[in-house]
């Protein structure tokens, strides 16, 4: 009876196809890395009834270390007894190897390995050619690898087709199912240097918030932010000794199933893109993160996220920023602080600059003076003096910028705080 | 000696029947020995050991703590006059301890074994300051004394490893690494086997770089020792290790060889070069490999893990894998005793 040749690329799941007893037998195992043997040491003294029976047990076993019999974690390798996870990003090994059962011998077997998912069909076959004969007892091996790309279910084919000692041509197929599941989670924060005031600097700082959802350790090998071409990157997981860096995590290199780590990015733009950092509106393209990680016996996976995405904070029409401002001053004495103010408009404006007193901030110059016209995209920089009474940390509010053209005022407070101090000690505290 | 060990434990209840304390009698008053608390230890040792675990633990409960009155020799100033301090065994009071984590339980196994780790050290520092253990100002010989420090120091470091052993079952690797790491004052010349296992657990948590680390102190130690690295086995088996870790199968393999040429009948090596065989698609010859290997020494290598691997190896090669595990059991039942673990044949 002659099986009909390769059927249409079929998307149906059987699990075994004719039931013809076929010569060749084909088989599938998983090679996921081996574990070490583990063992359960009991143990006696010599005074003790069974003398030095235990140990002499624990020194004749293969398995434990000798000369430390008492260390459960062994050097005896154990192959994987079981298919177990596999997360996207793995690599999924595998061995498929067809077996010759019968007593005669085999001619022309083509043996093919297909991975077919939710919306692709790979070949993950090592070699195309047809191998000529096989003998009884003797087998075709190969071990095929494919990094996991996809989430859900994966279906591995595996096709043989081969020539009976009589000439007759058979074919068969084997289908193994499994799911691929999603071993991080991963949520994003941006910061803006100083959130929701005006920035002293145009720095964004990036929180990374992953978690391992798988069901073992992981080690996190590299967590990198592959920066958009309009920024540079700095990372902030690691503090920077005369040698060598020390990751900020210390001792816990690995993170155990369900616990979440948080890594720090911190993104200045491009001198080129600076100037127009501070007037870009929208989404801005800030870059992807590459993750690669760790587990048992140095089982390699690794992700990259999608770009990721930062909504501009709304500065509105006049955006007042600091490019100049001391920490700490002195009670009752002037500073000075430097104001850059952009026009993030479509339209020229005219803008004159009012200063206002508070219980605390005292400007000192002159209220109700004219800045002149400003283009739309222009800046410029503002010298200011003030000074506070009191003492404390106090916020620097109060400035006014009134557009000439459209009659609109727009208010300006608690743009930044500043550390007042008293120089003086006073006798009687 | 011929593994026997359930006919053992009958033996141990019969003989404690005899002493007054056999099946059925638990929960009444009773008198104990030092031979009656040994035979006791021998069969909760055993039942231990046939992973009877809530057995032991149900034959464990009327002990208590192990510090009731009737367990000190106080109690029988007749049968052991002037004798203080406690029957029980401390390698009972070591399994006793260690019980609660098979039956997941750890954080009482670690409680337990902190206890006796601190009164260990009371213990210890009490005869280096030139008291008797317990404290009093009995005066000790001095072989007495060295020979008593010795005992405590090696009792102590059985604590150590019974409690960073827990630690790594329950996968509190960092804890597990400095307990390990605190053994090697106490135990010296286990630096070389506690650091290539610490390398160990770095490799199974997946960080390389830190695992090689280890590796290289390994090598130093044994370079202190006048080896050559390559003349070391320790140091070759870690390096093939690091190999697997990286998926180079064909170096580790080259490593496992390496090894064998200075040992040929390390039972490890040999396996793990078959293992590595079965990653580069060599099935046949690692089949072949373990096979003349049972078959030649197989006092050694009926093992349970090397079993797993033949038997996992068997379903990979054919559909025949029954037969040939049956031969494995038949192979198995004429060597070794009751005690063994037929679930690593997969006969099921």
């Amino acid at each position: 009876m002659q099986v009909k040749g390769q059927s249409s690329a079929a998307d149906r799941m059987d699990v075994n196809q004719a039931k013809q007893e076929h010569l060749l037998a084909l088989k599938v195992m998983r090679l996921t890395k081996p574990t070490l043997f583990t063992n359960m040491p009991v143990t006696c003294e010599d005074r003790d009834l069974p003398g030095d029976l235990f140990i002499r047990l624990m020194k004749d076993d293969p398995s434990t270390v000798k000369g430390a019999e008492t260390l459960i974690l062994g050097e005896m390798l154990t192959l994987p007894q079981n298919f177990g996870n596999i997360f996207l990003g793995e690599t999924f090994s595998s061995y498929i190897s067809v077996h010759n059962d019968s007593s005669q011998v085999v001619k022309d077997i083509l043996v093919k390995a297909d991975l077919q998912t939710s919306s692709q069909r790979l070949n993950l076959s090592a070699s195309n050619s047809a191998v000529s004969e096989l003998k009884p007892e003797s087998c075709i091996d190969d071990v095929i690898h494919h990094e996991v790309k996809e989430i859900g279910t994966h279906i591995l084919v595996c096709a043989v087709s081969y020539t009976t000692q009589t000439g007759e041509k058979l074919y068969f197929r084997k289908f193994f199912k499994f799911q691929v599941l999603k071993p991080l989670d991963v949520k994003t924060k941006f910061y803006n240097a100083e959130s929701d005031l005006s920035s002293v600097t145009d720095e964004v700082f990036l929180e990374a918030q992953i978690q391992n959802i798988t069901t073992s350790p992981m080690f996190m090998e590299k967590v990198s932010l592959e920066p958009s071409m309009m920024y540079n990157v700095t990372e902030l997981n690691a503090v920077s000794s005369a040698d060598e860096s020390e990751s900020t995590f210390g001792k816990m290199s690995y993170l155990q199933p369900l616990d979440t780590r948080q890594y720090l990015y911190c993104l200045k733009p491009k001198p080129e893109f600076a100037e127009k950092a501070g007037v870009i509106k929208g989404v801005t393209v800030i870059g992807k993160l590459d993750i690669v990680w760790k587990t048992n016996l140095g089982e390699r996976g690794r992700l990259q996220t999608s770009q990721l995405q930062r909504m501009a904070p709304g500065y509105g029409d006049v955006r007042l920023s600091l490019e100049f401002i001391p920490d700490t001053v002195n009670l009752e004495e002037p500073f000075d602080i430097t104001c850059k103010i952009t026009n993030c408009s479509e339209r020229t404006m005219d803008l004159v600059l009012e200063m206002c007193n508070t219980r605390s901030v005292h400007w000192c110059g002159v209220s109700g003076r004219q800045l002149g016209k400003l283009s739309p995209s222009a800046s410029l920089s503002i010298p200011l003096r003030l000074l506070s009474s009191v003492q404390g940390l106090q916020s620097i509010s109060g400035l006014r910028l009134t557009d000439t053209f459209l009659k609109r005022t727009y208010e300006y407070d608690d743009i930044a705080q500043v550390c007042v101090v008293c120089p003086y000690t006073s006798p009687e505290s | 000696s011929t593994k026997n060990w359930r006919a053992s434990v009958d033996l141990t209840g019969r003989l404690l029947t005899a002493h007054g304390q056999g099946y059925g009698k638990s929960g009444q008053p009773t008198g104990h020995t030092t031979d009656s608390l040994q035979l006791w230890f021998v069969r909760l040792a055993l039942l231990v050991k046939l992973n009877l675990f809530q057995n032991a633990e149900l034959e464990f409960e009327p002990f208590g703590n192990l510090d009731h009155p009737n367990l000190y020799y106080e109690y029988y100033p007749t049968v052991y006059p002037g004798r203080r301090g406690s029957m029980v065994p401390f390698s009972m009071r070591v399994l006793h301890a260690e019980l609660p984590q098979y039956l997941q339980k750890p954080q009482d196994t670690l409680d337990r074994l902190h206890r006796i780790k601190s009164v260990s050290q009371k213990i210890l520092s009490n005869l280096q300051e030139g008291l008797a253990e317990d404290g009093s100002m009995m005066n000790l010989t001095q072989d007495n004394r060295l020979a008593s420090i010795q005992l405590w120091r090696s009792r102590l470091s059985r604590v150590m490893y019974s409690m960073a052993n827990c630690l790594l079952m329950m996968k509190d690797y960092v804890l597990a690494v400095e307990t390990y790491h605190s053994i090697i004052e106490y135990e010296p010349e286990q630096s070389v086997q506690l650091l290539s296992g610490i390398g160990r657990i770095f490799l199974q948590i997946g960080d390389i770089r830190t695992a090689e680390k280890y590796f290289q102190d390994v090598e130093k130690a044994c370079q202190s020792k006048g080896k050559t690295p390559n003349e070391d086995t320790s140091v070759l088996m870690n390096r093939a290790f690091v190999y697997l870790s990286q998926n180079n199968y064909a170096d580790a393999h080259v490593c496992f060889s390496s090894v064998l040429k200075l040992d040929p009948k390390n039972p490890v090596a040999n396996n793990n070069a078959a293992v590595c065989l079965l990653y580069l698609g060599r099935l046949k010859e690692s089949l072949g490999q373990l096979e003349s290997l049972v078959h030649k020494d197989p006092a050694l290598y009926l093992h349970e893990s090397v079993l797993f691997n033949l038997t996992t190896m068997y379903e990979l090669e054919s559909s025949r894998s029954t037969q040939k595990k049956q031969a494995l059991l038949e192979a198995t039942a004429c060597r070794e005793g009751d005690s063994f673990n037929i679930q690593c044949l997969k006969l099921v």
